[in-house]
Order: C-alpha cells, then sequence, then structure tokens
C-alpha cells in the first residue's frame, strides 16, 4: 500500500477543490461578460457624446451661418467678430471660432489666444481643413487633429446657396468627451472591481463554510469506517473477541453489521476450533500415556528429545526417557552406536529417495531383550520419520512395542502345535508299522532307558556320597567308555526313533545327548546338577516313550492277539536244536531245520524300513524328492548282521540322499525326475550284502584322484596307475572328501573312512561303484557265518 | 531401449531367478552374470550396464568390497545388494553408495515381496 491519505481528507479536498473551481470559472465568466459590456457601453457613451456634440456643432455652424447670413450682406464684420468671439467665450468646448470670406480670408479668428477674434492676418488661408471648409455648399463638419487634440471642425456656408458670402467654422474640442468617456470607464471599472470583490469574497467565505460543514460531516461519516477499519484490525491480529458496533445508519452502519456478524461467526469457529484442538491435544496426551507403545523422538544427531509417552520409561525400564541416551536407551554397544550414526547419515542422505519402510529396517536395532518382570521381556523396536510442513524430515520417532506376550504366546501354540504335529506322526507311524517291529522298537528302547536311568541314578547317588566325603573341592569323575556305552544308547534310541517319526522322544534323547556331554567337561560342582536334569530329560524319555505305547495299544488294540512273546532262551535253543539238523538228509527234516534256524530272522522290508524312512526324512529336509525302494522286501535275513552296521548303513542312506541325489532343480534340468534309492539285501556266495543305490550324480573319480593327489595321500604317478576301482576306493582309504559344503545332515555322521574302518572291524568289506552323472551303488559286504542256502 | 543389468550371484540357480525376475518382470536385458566379486568388476567395466545386482557374501572378493571398487572407478554406477546378510553389513553397504538393497531369501511368488522387489528398483532410476 502507498501513502495512506483518510477518506476524510480526500472528502474535504475534492470537495474544497470543486468550490474553489467552481467559484474560478464563475468569476472568469463575471469579468468577461463585465469586460465585454463595458466595451459596448463605453462604445455607445462615446458614441452618444460624440453625435450630442456633432448636433451641437451642426446646429452651432448652422444657426451662426443663418444669423450671419444677414450680417454679411451687411458688411457688420464687427457683429460677425461679436457674435463668433462671445460663441467661444462662453463654450469651453469651443477651441476656435472662425469667419472667412469666399477667397479664405479670415475676418473673425477667435481662439483662447485671441478671444477678441481680430485675425492675426489677412491672407487666405491655406491649411487643409480651410481648404476643405472653403470648398462646402452645405454645413458639414470634420474631425482633425490640431496640435495634441482631437478636433471637430463644424462648418457651414454663409450666404445663399447660389451666392456664398463666407464660412463660419467653429472647431469643437473632443477632450470634454473624452473626461465623460473617462469617467464613465472608470465607473465600469469601478463596478467590476466592486463585483470581483464580491465573488472572491463570497467565494471565500463559501471556502471557508463548506471546509467548516465538510470537516463536520466528513467526520460524521468517516468516524465509522475508522471504527470499522480498528476493529478489523484487532481482528487481523487475531482477537476475536472485540464487538463492532454499527454507528451510522447508512451503508457503513450495514456493513459494519455484516463485519459484526462475521466476527461472531470466526469467533464461534475459532472457539469452536479452540476446543477441538484441545480436545485432540488431551487425546494425544491420552493416547501417550495409555498406548502400549513406548514412544520417543530423536533428532538426527541421535540426540533423543523431550517429548515420550510414559509407557516408554516402563518397557525400555528407565526412570526418564528423556534424559537417556539412545545408547543406553536401545543398549547400544560401541559398534551399534557408530551403527547408529551411519544410519542417521543415511536417513538424512536418502529418505527423498529411498522409501522410509526400507530405510527403517536398516536401522541398528530392530528389537530389544530385555531383564523383565518374569523372565525377559522381548521388545519390538520400530522408527517412524516425523517431517515439516515442507517435508523436511526433522526428526524419527521410536517405537518400542512389548512383545514379550505375543511372542510367548506364540511359542505356547507353537510348542501346542509341536505337539499334535508329533502326536499325528506318531500315530500315523504306529499305524503303519507292524507290530511286531514295533515290539521290538519299544523293547530295545525300554531296555536302554531303564540301563541308562539305573547309570545316572548310581552316578548321581555317587556325586553325594563323593560330596559327603570330599566337601570341598568335590571330584568325581564319570568313566569315558561309560559316557561312550551311554551315548551310543541314547544315539540308538534317537535314531531308532526319528526312523519311526517319534519326534517327541527323538528330540529328548537329543537334549539327554547334549548334557551327557557335560559329563564330559572337567569336573565342576555342577556335575550333580547335571546328572539331576539327564535324570530329569530321561524322565521325559520314558513318559514320552510311555505316550507311544498307549498309542500302540489304542491303535493295536491288544498286543496279545498280534504278537506272541516267546522268551528269548527258547528261541535260541530252538534255533540251536534246528541247526544241528542241517546235515539231515531228509528234506522235511532239513526244511524245519531251516524254518528252526530262521526263526528270529526277519524279512527284508521290516529289516530295512527305518532306512527308508531315514531317506525320506533326510529328502524332505534337504528338499529333495524321492523314492525309496526296498527289493525283495520279503526275503528273510537274520536282523544281527543288519544291527551291527546301523551306523555305517544310516550314513551311507543319509549319503546317497544327500550328496548322490542331486538337487530338484539340477534334476529337472537334467531330465532326470524323481530320485531313486534302492535297498536291498542280497545273498552271495560266502556273503550278505546290504546294497545302497542311487540314481544321482555318481563319484566324480577325477575330482577324487585330484583331492587325493592334493591332499598327499598319493603321488600323480602313483594315481595314474590305478583302475577305476581303485581311485574310488580313495574314497574311504585317504584324507578324501568331495562334498563342498557341509551341511546339517551329512556334517553330523562319520566319514566315509569310519565307515570303512567300522565295516571292516567287523570283517565286512566295502564296495563302491559308480557312473558318473548316472548314479552310484555302495554295498556293505558281511561273511556269511551260518550258510542256510 | 531396455535397460541394461549385470547379475552377479555365488548361486546358479539365484543368479538363473534373479535374470527371469528382471528380464520378465522388469524388462530388462541381462547382459551377464558373474559369480564372485572379481566377476562383478571386469563385468561392470566390460558392460557398464544401468544397474548392477551384487550379493555381499562371495568367494574370492566380497560383494561389499566389489562395489567400493566399482564406485571408485565409477562414481555414477547404480548397484542393488541382493543379499541373506542383514544388519551392519547391509547398513555399510547403503552408506558406501549402494542405491538400493533387497533381502534374500527371494519370496518370488508373494506378490509382497515382488511389489517391493519392483519399487526398490524404480526407486533407483527416478532419483536419476
Amino acid at each position: 500500500m502507498g501513502s495512506f491519505i483518510s477518506i476524510r481528507s480526500k472528502l474535504i479536498s475534492y470537495t474544497m477543490l470543486l468550490i474553489g473551481g467552481t467559484f474560478l470559472i464563475l468569476l472568469s465568466v463575471i469579468i468577461a461578460s463585465n469586460i465585454i459590456s463595458q466595451r459596448r457601453n463605453t462604445e455607445k457613451t462615446q458614441h452618444q457624446i460624440r453625435d450630442a456634440l456633432v448636433a451641437k456643432g451642426k446646429l452651432l455652424a448652422k444657426n451662426n451661418s443663418l444669423a450671419m447670413d444677414v450680417m454679411a450682406q451687411d458688411n457688420a464684420f464687427t457683429s460677425i467678430q461679436g457674435l463668433v468671439a462671445s460663441t467661444v467665450a462662453d463654450d469651453d468646448d469651443l477651441v476656435y471660432g472662425i469667419y472667412m470670406d469666399r477667397d479664405l480670408k479670415a475676418w473673425v479668428f477667435a481662439d483662447a489666444e485671441n478671444p477678441k477674434g481680430i485675425p492675426k492676418s489677412y491672407e487666405p488661408l491655406s491649411d487643409s481643413i480651410s481648404l476643405w471648409a472653403g470648398a462646402l455648399f452645405a454645413p458639414d463638419y470634420k474631425e482633425f487633429m490640431l496640435d495634441t487634440i482631437a478636433v471637430i471642425e463644424f462648418a457651414a456656408p454663409v450666404g445663399a446657396p447660389d451666392e456664398i458670402l463666407g464660412f463660419i467654422r467653429y472647431g469643437i474640442s473632443t477632450a470634454s468627451m473624452k473626461t465623460m468617456l473617462g469617467e464613465a470607464l472608470a465607473n465600469a471599472r469601478a463596478s467590476m472591481l466592486q463585483a470581483v470583490i464580491i465573488i472572491i469574497a463570497t467565494g471565500l467565505f463559501s471556502l471557508l463554510i463548506g471546509y467548516l460543514v465538510l470537516q463536520k460531516l466528513a467526520s460524521r461519516i468517516t468516524l465509522p469506517i475508522g471504527a470499522l477499519m480498528e476493529s478489523s484490525r484487532i481482528i487481523s491480529e487475531g482477537n476475536y473477541d472485540v464487538a463492532v458496533h454499527p454507528r451510522s445508519n447508512d451503508e457503513i452502519g450495514s456493513l459494519a453489521e455484516h463485519f459484526e456478524t462475521m466476527r461472531k461467526t470466526i469467533k464461534r469457529y475459532t472457539d469452536h476450533l479452540q476446543i477441538l484442538i484441545d480436545e485432540k491435544m488431551q487425546q494425544v496426551r491420552d493416547i501417550l500415556n495409555n498406548i502400549d507403545q513406548g514412544l520417543f523422538t530423536v533428532n538426527l544427531d541421535g540426540t533423543v528429545n523431550d517429548e515420550y509417552s510414559v509407557r516408554a520409561n516402563e518397557i525400555l525400564n528407565v526412570d526418564d526417557v528423556a534424559s537417556c541416551s539412545l545408547r543406553t536407551l536401545l543398549q547400544c554397544s560401541e559398534t551399534k552406536e557408530a551403527a547408529f550414526q551411519d544410519w542417521f547419515k543415511l536417513v538424512k542422505r536418502q529418505y527423498r529417495r529411498i522409501r522410509w519402510v526400507k530405510l527403517a529396517k536398516l536401522a541398528p536395532v530392530q528389537e530389544l531383550e530385555l531383564p523383565g518382570a518374569d523372565g525377559g521381556k522381548f521388545v519390538a523396536i520400530s522408527y517412524q520419520r516425523i517431517c515439516d510442513k515442507k517435508g523436511n524430515l526433522v526428526k524419527i520417532m521410536v517405537l518400542a512395542l512389548d512383545e514379550t506376550e505375543k511372542r510367548n504366546r506364540n511359542r505356547q501354540m507353537a510348542e501346542e502345535r509341536l505337539l499334535h504335529e508329533q502326536d499325528v506322526k506318531t500315530i500315523l507311524s504306529v499305524a503303519h508299522t507292524p507290530a511286531e517291529e514295533l515290539n521290538e522298537f519299544m523293547f530295545d528302547t525300554a531296555t536302554r532307558l531303564r540301563e541308562l536311568q539305573a547309570q545316572v541314578s548310581r552316578h548321581r547317588i555317587g556325586v553325594t556320597q563323593q560330596r559327603e566325603r570330599f566337601p570341598e573341592p568335590c571330584t568325581y569323575t564319570v568313566e569315558k567308555e561309560q559316557i561312550d556305552r551311554m551315548y551310543r544308547d541314547l544315539h540308538t534310541i534317537k535314531g531308532n526313533s526319528g526312523s519311526y517319526d517319534f519326534e517327541r522322544l527323538a528330540s529328548l534323547a537329543h537334549e539327554a545327548e547334549s548334557r551327557l556331554e557335560l559329563l564330559r567337561e572337567p569336573v565342576t560342582d555342577r556335575r550333580g546338577e547335571v546328572l539331576g536334569t539327564l535324570l530329569d530329560v530321561l524322565g521325559g524319555m520314558t513318559g514320552a516313550l510311555d505316550d507311544i505305547h498307549r498309542k500302540i495299544k489304542i491303535i493295536s488294540g491288544s498286543e496279545d492277539e498280534l504278537t506272541v512273546r516267546i522268551p528269548e532262551v527258547r528261541v535260541n535253543r530252538i534255533i540251536e536244536l534246528g541247526s544241528t539238523l542241517m546235515t539231515a538228509e531228509n528234506d522235511t527234516v532239513k526244511t524245519l531245520a531251516r524254518e528252526c534256524v530262521q526263526l528270529s530272522w526277519k524279512p527284508v522290508k521290516s529289516l530295512l524300513r527305518k532306512y527308508q524312512k531315514l531317506a525320506y526324512k533326510t529328502a524332505r529336509r534337504m528338499e529333495k524328492n524321492i523314492m525309496v525302494i526296498i527289493s525283495d522286501e520279503n526275503s528273510l535275513f537274520p536282523p544281527e548282521f543288519i544291527a551291527e552296521h546301523d551306523e555305517a548303513l544310516i550314513h551311507l542312506v543319509r549319503n546317497a540322499v544327500a550328496h548322490g541325489i542331486e538337487s530338484s532343480e539340477i534334476r529337472d534340468e537334467l531330465g532326470k525326475g524323481i530320485g531313486r534309492i534302492t535297498l536291498s539285501i542280497e545273498q552271495r556266495d560266502g556273503y550278505r550284502c546290504v546294497v545302497v543305490a542311487d540314481d544321482g550324480h555318481g563319484f566324480d573319480v577325477e575330482k577324487i584322484v585330484a583331492k587325493a593327489v592334493a591332499g598327499g595321500v598319493l603321488s600323480g604317478t602313483e594315481a595314474q596307475k590305478l583302475s577305476v576301482e581303485e581311485k574310488l576306493q580313495l574314497l574311504y582309504r585317504g584324507g578324501v572328501t568331495t562334498s563342498e559344503n557341509l551341511s546339517e545332515v551329512s556334517g553330523r555322521g562319520m566319514g566315509m573312512q569310519v565307515v570303512y574302518r567300522n565295516i571292516t572291524a567287523r570283517g565286512g568289506n566295502l564296495k563302491i561303484k559308480s557312473n558318473l552323472g548316472k548314479g552310484a551303488s555302495v554295498s556293505v559286504l558281511f561273511p556269511d557265518v551260518v550258510s542256510v542256502s | 531401449m531396455k535397460r541394461t543389468v549385470v547379475i552377479v550371484d555365488d548361486s546358479k540357480f539365484l543368479l538363473k531367478q534373479i535374470s527371469e525376475f528382471f528380464e520378465q518382470q522388469l524388462g530388462f536385458t541381462v547382459v551377464a552374470t558373474g559369480c564372485d566379486g572379481n566377476d562383478a568388476i571386469d563385468l561392470y567395466r566390460q558392460h557398464k550396464p544401468d544397474l548392477m545386482t551384487l550379493d555381499i557374501s562371495m568367494p574370492n572378493r566380497s560383494g561389499a568390497d566389489a562395489m567400493k571398487n566399482i564406485l571408485s572407478e565409477f562414481p555414477g554406477a547404480k548397484i542393488l545388494m541382493i543379499s541373506a546378510v542383514r544388519g551392519n553389513a547391509m547398513l555399510q553397504c547403503m552408506c558406501d553408495g549402494a542405491k538400493g538393497y533387497i533381502e534374500k531369501p527371494l519370496k518370488l511368488g508373494d506378490p509382497e515381496f515382488v511389489k517391493d522387489f519392483k519399487e526398490t528398483v524404480e526407486e533407483i532410476f527416478s532419483a536419476g
């Protein structure tokens, strides 16, 4: 806005200008008309005076001419002289009077210098006027300048027109006329001046009156505007409490009324808005105080702000979040703290370019484990950005949510789910396993478990006794062999129950194994504790076994219906007796003898089922798709030799699945379809062998050789001399493994060398065949001790 | 013209998966693939692709190291880290100049994951 000029001043100045202008115009019109009329009047007066002068002159000339006619005829020059002289003397206007004869000789020449009229000379007059007068035949007049005076000469011939005797001439000065004219002019001027003065005075008076009146009037008009303006200023400052009063009954008054209505509306609105904001703020405070999330904000330099939710203190185990550092709040190590600084830098640089969700995920702390009321508590940490109106990141809100309950619930649910899953698996497995086999498993496991419990209890008592005898330090050692034996038992239980999908039992056995391992560690005072917990786990295993037993009972009805229990001693006796009949000639006796010997034998499917299951389980874990075929599944074989080489077989089956069979993707690419593993027991001359064959990629003979050479097992030249079979033998003879990445499945068992060592130690042998890209088979050969063919 | 990408991952299977994803879902041309950090540097020099994806843990030379090398030579290189390595290693890669990251496992059957993958690539290019 430019410089402020009030409406009042504008109103006054414009009106003053208007009045002043009007008077000026009026003044100039009056002056102009006055000048014009004055000029006209002057001319008229001039004419009138002149006419009067002319009439007077004419009359004088004519009268004199008539009077002098007689006098001239009588030659009464003295009379003429007297008449002319007295006429000139009597009239101030007459400058001269002349009578001249036809020869233009002046008889009388009267003027101011010569009042008597006696001419100075009698010579004929020769000036132009005299010549003009001397030529007249009738009275006439002519104006001319005599010296500096304008003079009108009136001349008339004297005598009859046909006999002119002379000429009478009178010169009348126009000076009196001029004087009269000047007087008239002065009068006119004076009256005009008067008029002008009156007009100017009136004008000034009007201006003065106008100004005074306008000032009052303008004030009356502009005062409400001023008030309105003041009100609007107050409102524009945000104060809606001052009312606007209409002070006039005109447009401004109505404007003020509207203004007041508007003010009230705005006030109502803003009051309402304030209430709303207050309510919302209260809500926010309530939320902050009641929200289950701990909430606080940090600046981009990592400093913690004052604002935080009360719950944050509780969740983060502090008294006042605002007085803690981010490092304390989020339990940061030095590395984490440095990472936070990096993260803040990254966030500052990239928050406009990278989605917040991605940046938030990179924050160094995503969850916390803090000490809680009962045990630990889990706190999930998330981050939100806080931007200003322009979208600039100003700070980061950190949200801490106590997820302990949720996690516990989830864990509980997972546990329950696992339990149900295990139950279902157990039931399915029980349903699908021949009762005979199950009974064997149950008997074997129960026996081992009892033995284990007895041993552990014994040691525990031993520890207690030791402690009583030697309170400090207590040194109680469990023999390594004993631990090994217990370990083997546990391992067998674990393996067996695993292959029957009795997962609970298997996992408990695994746990017991780990506890058992603790016994190997250097002696400590806690040994008793370890044994105690081991006993607990063993108790759990008994429970799990009982549970399986209950399921078997439910599914199979009564065990007695299916199997008959014959004491081992009696079976052995029959076998023993049968074997003595083997040499008999009689076929029936021979058959009876064979049946007797085979009494304890089992069908292949029952002997190998465990490994079939193991293969499936391994494959599932490795996400491979396989089928396991047991060939000739009904043939009978003595179970002992299988049991003896259980660990070796487990290893071979796992190896076949883990390293023989390729991954599904590769098999798909190669068009090999589902992986096939064939398990079989074969009877050969003097040997029985268990064959684990697969159609995987086989052994890479060259790779084995290369590794053996690299491992220093043999030299390159030696290697060249070897046959393929010998090269394959390198697998279990020297430190060669072709597996490039150890996995959970294959890393646990023994290497091929250990397998080989165990088998040969029991008089067996190992034979490997391989066809690169097509498959491999590993045969475990056992010498057939009792030939029954 | 199609955008070009070089994919580097030590798993052949993942190379195939990522390549297919870039070609079919994102309309890129996969100009080359490599399986370690040294490959990454060579391939970047050779092809100067619009985008390079790097695994972090790889034999011979890590992806993080390869990225630093590439960025020192080509400061404008757009590199997307695709790795199962979380936490600080990923944060460091981002701080060192990676333009985006994707976390393994690649759940390419999960629409949410695919959406995030696409948006991440979009982000890299929209930022110019």
